[in-house]
């Protein structure tokens, strides 16, 4: 996948997850990792959820790149979200990519242009390091998702 | 939510959504097919009391706001209050003041996101609408301008932790002694800004729920409507107060059965009961003993307990709540809403009037101390209401004992039975419609629950409702997602 033509800019990387919870924290490793890069236009967050409120900033950019853990699916991938009708998660906890993209469509007549880099977890048990698997992909998905960023394939 | 009856001729319901967390009601029906019990069960453990056993007093400020991601703040100001009665301190003016500012942007989005995102699809998308759309997102595209306000809402609310801490969640500016950042000047105005559209917003939510009331006065009056006592926090004259201050317990009737109970007595008046079917336990008003002391908390519990608001736009608001029962409490477990949106209202009100305090941006904002007594007692209201944090420790400073009495776990008998009661009302046969068994579930969610906090819970344990009949087999399951 390529994001050629943008130029680095308005693109914002969403490392999610729990750093306190082994493989949940492959988000934010991976999003400190293309932060390291320093690339220009790239703007990075690190949050533990989804959450409403960040939709508005989220319009600021042009594209979305979500990292974050899986409990199943392949060890790493990297596609675009699909704005779906399936199950809405309405928690003031957390919300669904797929949610976002459907409330940034009813309310800001925008559509967000998000994607999903999941790799799939090992362990999620208490502590803050990543299994051996986990952060050999997180190592290869920063360097896909920069890859992508500077229009490489 | 699916509807799915299986070969044991069953009914199951899962999960119940639009609460924080997850559990389970079952539903029992006599011969006749009618509702002869409810229960509310909690399936969610997760020993936040044991595993600080052994920590640092004052490490408590920092772990306990990870319980929960929507009521963080009032953990952590229950929290530095027992700390500080362990260290024989009082915060600064400035620290104190800023803890109540963020308290009440803690506030106004928890109650944002209950009213607007997870209660109100009920009320404007109808009980029977499709559950497929009865969520933010239904509202999204029926009422967008509402769903818009509803976020900017939060997101006032979360900005005041933003501002201060430069956390909006799992904030850790909050320390005994006062506070551990200060508001700059350009953060103040900032938040300032912010108060005309948040007040405009919350008149637009009560005039919302207050149309809804006046178009289904029955169903609103006769919707887990069952008295109870009360238990809220109150100032010196009564004043509802969310901050600090003294506890009121009264009864069914409005009498005054206690007031001005400094917090730190609170297991004077206070007992708990496990039971072997949920990890929730069963807290109850001591002096009336175990069934007869059950008591609510939370905004109705507030409203019900308080003489007045501090705020003109609130204490308006509340002499038409008051009017409801003519003075009397309000037992309709409905009000949660309309009571919510009250406090957001005061809240907001109360934010405005501490960000035009002078002293909001100095820098005094802590005092420091040491390791003094070895127990320490916090408490403050939390959204869901009355939250209390009590420590002891060794002489080193080490806990030796963590009790943490949480708002949901006092409402848990108020829960069951309001699920008992909607029920009642509702179901008839085991051949429930899936309206009917929202409006079970919205029963839960008046109380807004976390049940993440109230059991400290870890995993995703998914909630289910199951009917079983009068020999106890279960006959009805209804699933969603």
């Amino acid at each position: 996948m390529s994001l050629n033509g943008d130029k680095l800019q308005n693109i914002l990387v969403i490392g999610i997850g729990n750093p306190l919870r082994c493989d949940d924290g492959v988000g934010a490793y991976v999003a400190e990792g293309i932060e390291a890069k320093g690339l220009s236009g790239v703007t990075v967050w690190i949050v533990q959820q989804l959450q409403v409120e960040d939709l508005e900033r989220m319009l600021e950019f042009k594209r979305i790149i979500l990292v974050d853990a899986s409990i199943s699916g392949p060890s790493l991938d990297f596609r675009p979200i699909e704005r779906t009708a399936g199950q809405v998660l309405a928690s003031s906890h957390h919300l669904s990519a797929e949610t976002f993209m459907s409330l940034a469509l009813s309310i800001y007549h925008k559509d967000l242009d998000m994607h999903l880099c999941s790799i799939k977890g090992n362990c999620f048990d208490v502590g803050d390091k990543l299994s051996p698997q986990v952060q050999e992909k997180a190592q290869e998905a920063v360097r896909l998702i920069c890859r992508s960023l500077k229009g490489d394939k | 939510m699916d509807k799915d009856i299986n070969k044991d001729n069953t009914i199951l319901i899962s999960p119940v959504t639009r609460i924080e967390g997850h559990a389970k009601i079952t539903i029992d029906l006599g011969k006749d097919g009618e509702v002869t019990d409810a229960r509310f069960h909690v399936n969610e453990f997760r020993g936040f009391e044991k595993f600080c056993e052994g920590r640092y007093f004052t490490e408590m400020p920092s772990i306990t706001p990870r319980i929960c991601g929507i009521c963080p703040v009032s953990h952590s100001v229950s929290s530095a209050k027992a700390c500080e009665m362990i260290m024989g301190i009082k915060p600064t003016y400035t620290g104190d003041l800023l803890r109540r500012l963020i308290h009440l942007g803690q506030m106004i989005s928890s109650h944002a996101l209950s009213f607007f995102h997870l209660s109100s699809p009920d009320f404007i998308l109808g009980w029977d609408s499709d559950p497929a759309l009865r969520n933010i997102v239904g509202i999204a595209q029926t009422s967008p301008d509402l769903a818009l306000r509803g976020i900017r809402l939060r997101k006032f609310g979360q900005e005041i932790s933003e501002r201060i801490t430069g956390k909006k969640i799992h904030i850790m500016g909050i320390v005994p002694g006062g506070m551990g950042s200060a508001l700059t000047e350009e953060n103040r105005k900032a938040l300032l800004g912010w108060i005309a559209e948040a007040t405009e917003t919350t008149l637009m939510g009560i005039d919302l729920i207050k149309k809804y009331h006046d178009q289904n006065k029955e169903m609103v009056n006769s919707y887990a409507n069952f008295p109870t006592l009360y238990l809220g926090t109150v100032g010196p004259q009564g004043e509802m107060e969310l901050y600090d201050g003294k506890l009121r317990f009264i009864d069914e009737d409005g009498k005054i059965l206690q007031d001005q109970i400094d917090p730190k007595n609170y297991l004077d008046y206070i007992a708990e009961r496990s039971i072997d079917w949920s990890y929730l336990k069963y807290p109850y008003y001591k002096p009336y003993g175990f069934g007869k002391g059950f008591y609510r908390v939370g905004p109705l519990a507030r409203l019900n307990v308080a003489s007045k608001m501090k705020t003109p736009k609130a204490q308006k608001e509340f002499l038409n709540f008051k009017a409801i029962n003519n003075g009397k409490p309000v037992h309709g477990t409905f009000y949660f809403h309309y009571t919510r949106l009250i406090e957001m209202l005061s809240s907001i009100e109360e934010a405005e009037r501490i960000l035009k305090d002078p002293k909001i941006t100095s820098e005094d904002t802590l005092m420091l101390g040491k390791h003094n007594f070895n127990e320490g007692i916090g408490s403050s209201e939390a959204p869901r209401g009355t939250l209390f944090h009590h420590y002891n420790t060794d002489d080193s400073g080490k806990l030796t004992r963590v009790n943490l009495l949480i708002a949901t776990g006092q409402n848990n008998p108020a829960m069951n039975r309001s699920v008992f009661e909607v029920a009642k009302q509702y179901v008839h046969g085991k051949n429930v419609k899936e309206g009917a068994l929202n409006r079970v579930e919205a029963a839960i969610r008046c109380y807004d629950p976390c049940l993440s906090c109230s059991t400290h819970a870890i995993g995703s344990m998914p909630i289910l409702i199951e009917i079983k009949d009068h020999l106890g087999e279960i006959v009805h399951v209804l699933k969603r997602g």
